[in-house]
């Protein structure tokens, strides 16, 4: 049985399809918990499927399915660590 | 000189459509729908290059992401793409109808993106009055590839920039009038083209 500890951990981050960004997706497509993200997070835009956060000075779109696109962050650790930051709060408990 | 208004993205298709329609010595002028913040400024930025590459001399800008949130948000989300261009046409048409353009030009294709159908062509034709142009509607992808990379535009489209996150993954593709007007119902229409109206800009290139 996958836990939540797992998916938060089981993430992969690469550059996105036309290489613009980073983009972490969980390995487990799973619906986030946008709710708790919005509450968690500072919100430029909200379009229900897809939000738009502010952290760490990044900006970072969400996407429901489990993605985090990053638009400002160009460095690999830092975006690593945002990942971590919004999927812990934003992945369903077991 | 007859005017026209090409709807422009950054990707390969809308300037190659601008660009025919110029070869028949009409004048083209550009709009660009923006949906920053759900994107950055790549879009934007490509677009006012692809234009200057055709030498068009205006492009409008107007962005719209608040207002494609709410489709997102109120509407059932197979029909996004449907009823984001139904919103953008009507924004174009009005432009139109200010500043004298004839026709709108889009770079829609039947070979590519699955929500590119006839059938939501046909409802998304309904939306507006003013007659749609679409030169490379049953081009072969390579075919409109090779002349991009004639005229020089491949490159610039080619250049990355964030995809588009607001889209369904399972688009309709056989989208029904009355399935599209119950879903407008859900949202304020003219609240949203005014709004896009008070925030258009003019880019003289």
């Amino acid at each position: 049985m996958t836990t939540k500890a797992d998916s938060v951990n089981t993430y992969s981050i690469d550059y996105c399809k036309t290489k613009k960004g980073f983009e972490a997706k969980l390995k487990k497509r799973q619906k986030l918990d946008m709710n708790k993200i919005k509450q968690e997070f500072t919100v430029i835009a909200d379009a229900g499927i897809a939000l738009v956060i502010e952290i760490d000075n990044e900006e970072i779109i969400i996407q429901e399915y489990g993605s985090c696109l990053f638009k400002t962050c160009k460095d690999e650790e830092k975006a690593k660590e945002i990942t971590q930051k919004i999927f812990k709060i934003g992945v369903k408990d077991d | 000189m007859t005017k026209a208004l090409l709807l422009l993205s950054g990707g390969i298709d809308s300037p190659i459509a601008g660009y025919l329609i110029k070869q028949r010595n009409i004048e083209v002028d550009a709009i660009h729908f923006s949906s920053e913040p759900f994107t950055d400024k790549t879009p934007e930025n490509k677009s006012i290059e692809l234009a200057k590459k055709i030498q068009i001399k205006n492009v409008f800008v107007s962005k719209i992401g608040e207002e494609l949130s709410q489709l997102t948000k109120k509407c059932e989300h197979k029909y996004y793409y449907v009823l984001q261009r139904r919103l953008m046409w009507r924004i174009a048409e009005k432009i139109a109808n200010k500043h004298n353009y004839e026709f709108l030009i889009t770079g829609e294709n039947l070979s590519q993106v699955s929500s590119q159908t006839l059938e939501n062509m046909k409802v998304t034709d309904k939306s507006v009055d003013i007659t749609i142009l679409r030169p490379i509607l049953c081009n072969d992808k390579q075919e409109t590839i090779d002349l991009a990379k004639k005229i020089g535009t491949y490159d610039l489209s080619k250049g990355p920039e964030f995809c588009c996150v607001l889209g369904p993954q399972s688009p309709a593709t056989k989208a029904r009038l009355h399935d599209i007007e119950r879903e407008e119902e859900k949202i304020n229409i003219k609240e949203m083209i005014n709004n896009a109206l008070e925030t258009l800009e003019c880019k003289k290139l």
